[in-house]
């Protein structure tokens, strides 16, 4: 039996994307398979008043582009972003999104340490991202993301 | 990685010496015989009165020398009051032995200032005498104690990555320094 979260993924070995935690899966970091042109629509269901939390997008090669700005990697915050942002996949060779959640305190930003991991439930064309950040027990209730990704033609 | 460099010296351990035994407490306060037997000597002379008053030394280190020279204490305080052979050897240092947490980061000690690893060294352990412990689990508690930068696993890269420091070159104090994780993350709503 391990004694938390964050040591049930380490018995996975290095580089551990899930894990089994009382009884559910518990994802580190999400992947979903996209192509460029893909359109990635996250809508923030809940988030904790707590302390600021993320949802953070990469695509494996290429780029994202959201609000005009294009990058590799994108912090979805709580309290910058609107509560439903699109995201466009730009690169020939893009395959994949990685998804995976942070938090700030203190203004340090963190992600994968004690208590973090998501739990992905599969609602026909969409995913619900349940987030549990770091602090305290795991509770998947930190931040609730729909995410969803259109096809391009 | 953040390259921590082993210490010169013990970083954990305490001012003990220095401590508990200041520089005051080795030089002892005259007894009142001392003291007496002074009086008397600086009663003949009004000249040896007007050298040995600003004079530093101690009454007892005063009547020692006035025993070695015979009662001539005219000559040795006109000569050089500094060189008494009676001097008691008083060993200040010039800054403390040791660094402990709560201290300024970029003390000296020993006549060394820190160098940047060092100085990272004293970040962590300061943290973890502070902080908010929130943040990390027990073993990066150790790691931070032990002078060691928090770790974490990528489970992206498979690689454990340490965590970093900014403004520590200039840093004084641990609130001077921020702390951030490998990040290449863009906000969109916030990029500047």
């Amino acid at each position: 039996m391990t004694a938390n979260l964050a040591d049930s993924f380490r018995s996975g070995g290095s580089g551990a994307r899930k894990t089994k935690w009382h009884g559910q899966v518990v994802h580190s970091v999400f992947q979903v398979n996209v192509k460029h042109g893909d359109m990635i629509t996250i809508t923030r269901v809940f988030a904790s008043s707590a302390r600021a939390q993320a949802l953070k997008v990469a695509v494996d090669k290429g780029n994202l582009r959201a609000n005009g700005v294009l990058m590799p990697i994108a912090a979805i915050w709580t309290h910058t972003s609107p509560e439903r942002v699109v995201l466009e996949v730009v690169g020939r060779k893009a395959r994949s999104i990685d998804l995976w959640n942070s938090w700030s305190l203190a203004g340090v930003e963190s992600s994968w340490l004690n208590s973090a991991g998501m739990v992905v439930e599969n609602n026909d064309d969409a995913y619900l991202l349940k987030c549990s950040d770091g602090l305290g027990e795991p509770v998947f209730e930190d931040l609730v993301v729909r995410v969803a990704v259109t096809k391009s033609g | 990685m953040m390259p921590v460099a082993a210490p010169a010296a013990p970083l954990a351990s305490p001012i003990a010496e220095h401590a508990s035994a200041p520089a005051t407490q080795q030089a002892p306060a005259a007894p009142p015989a001392t003291a007496s037997q002074n009086a008397a000597l600086r009663g003949p002379s009004s000249f040896s009165d007007s050298l040995a008053e600003p004079a530093p030394a101690s009454p007892e280190l005063t009547a020692t020398a006035a025993h070695a020279f015979d009662g001539d204490l005219t000559d040795l305080l006109a000569t050089d009051p500094n060189a008494s052979p009676a001097a008691p050897t008083i060993d200040i240092p010039s800054a403390a032995s040791t660094w402990t947490p709560g201290l300024p980061l970029d003390m000296t000690v020993q006549d060394r200032k820190p160098n940047l690893a060092t100085k990272a060294e004293r970040f962590w352990m300061a943290s973890a005498a502070l902080a908010d412990h929130s943040h990390f689990d027990a073993e990066n508690q150790a790691r931070m104690t032990a002078g060691k930068a928090p770790r974490r696993l990528n489970p992206r890269t498979g690689r454990a990555e340490s965590m970093q420091l900014t403004g520590l070159r200039q840093a004084s104090q641990p609130d001077e320094v921020s702390m951030r994780w490998p990040n290449e993350s863009v906000d969109p709503w916030n990029a500047t």
